[in-house]
């Protein structure tokens, strides 16, 4: 769906009926999210070391200008394993594209807040939740190894 | 056709930052008196500091000295907290778009009044979660380490 929008400064009308497209809008802002948990991570994981731009894009940035790759491979590689940047911004484009259909129409400027505001918070939180239900998988899958070891054991003692 | 007034939201995230920077300015300032432990030590450190002869030139010179030596103490306490400032600003403006997304842009005092607080209140919470985490992680890695040691010591010596 495309939504028209006119953009005015202080009142005046500078530009009239701009189209934006839905899905555009919803990819943008749930991107938006994401960046956003990306940087209170890096922030929260920091050394003192960690310069300013590894801050703000990831650790390893700083060091591609040297000639270190591994800021580019490293997520590529992780890919493949479903982690990483990579998977990360794969989970969100997918969350933005089906937004659009599942939120309301947007006819005014209170529900195109609300389409930016709920945007914003499910792109910071799809990427959370994917990452957590992978733990959690993950660790259900480890648990039922060992429930399997144990009862082969336990046949076996007995 | 959703108007979209570009010239309060810019204003609106202009005074959220400023609140954040606010905060910023307010969190050095008080971390600065507390190394100096009272806010005399510190007068008394700023004065010896700016000019050794200030008593005996003439008021207007005397402020221009302080003036200047004011700026460049706020230049070197920027540049010695740059990843701190920095953040405070990205903070800043990511607490005016939320500011922008919950609420209505209107020409009242309220408006603008309330994206200074949320630029405060926004850095303020973010500042002292990531601090209180890294102050967890300090626990656990050095502090808890040294301690270890310690105990490992006295028990040696006992």
């Amino acid at each position: 769906m495309v939504i028209h929008v006119d953009i005015t400064v202080f009142g005046v009308t500078i530009i009239e009926g701009v189209p934006l497209v839905e899905r555009n809008v919803s990819l943008a802002v749930f991107y938006f999210g994401l960046t956003l948990k990306l940087v209170i991570r890096n922030i929260q994981n920091r050394k003192e070391e960690t310069s300013i731009p590894d801050i703000f894009f990831g650790e390893g940035f700083s060091a591609m200008f040297s000639g270190d790759f591994t800021y580019i491979t490293t997520p590529l590689k992780q890919l493949f394993k479903l982690e990483g940047t990579v998977f990360s911004i794969l989970v969100v484009t997918a969350a933005a594209v089906v937004f659009p259909m599942l939120s309301p129409p947007i006819e005014d400027f209170a529900t195109f807040r609300s389409f930016l505001f709920k945007g914003l918070t499910a792109g910071y939180s799809v990427d959370l939740l994917t990452a957590q239900a992978r733990e959690i998988l993950g660790q259900i899958n480890r648990y039922s190894k060992q429930i399997a070891k144990l009862t082969e054991l336990k046949e076996e003692i007995v | 056709m959703i108007p979209v007034d570009i010239g309060f939201g810019f204003v609106a995230i202009f005074l959220s930052t400023a609140g954040s920077i606010l905060h910023f300015w307010v969190a050095r300032i008080k971390e600065e008196l507390e190394s100096a432990n009272s806010v005399a030590d510190k007068m008394a450190e700023i004065i010896k500091e700016a000019q050794p002869n200030l008593k005996d030139v003439n008021k207007s010179q005397r402020r221009k000295t302080l003036r200047r030596y004011i700026r460049t103490k706020r230049k070197s306490v920027r540049s010695k907290y740059k990843d701190t400032w920095l953040i405070s600003l990205f903070f800043g403006i990511v607490a005016g778009i939320l500011y922008l997304l919950v609420s209505d842009i209107t020409t009242a005092f309220s408006f603008f009044f309330g994206a200074i607080t949320t630029g405060y209140a926004g850095e303020t919470f973010v500042l002292a979660t990531l601090k209180e985490e890294n102050q967890f992680e300090g626990v656990n890695a050095e502090d808890f380490r040294k301690y270890l040691a310690q105990s490992s010591q006295l028990t040696a010596e006992i």
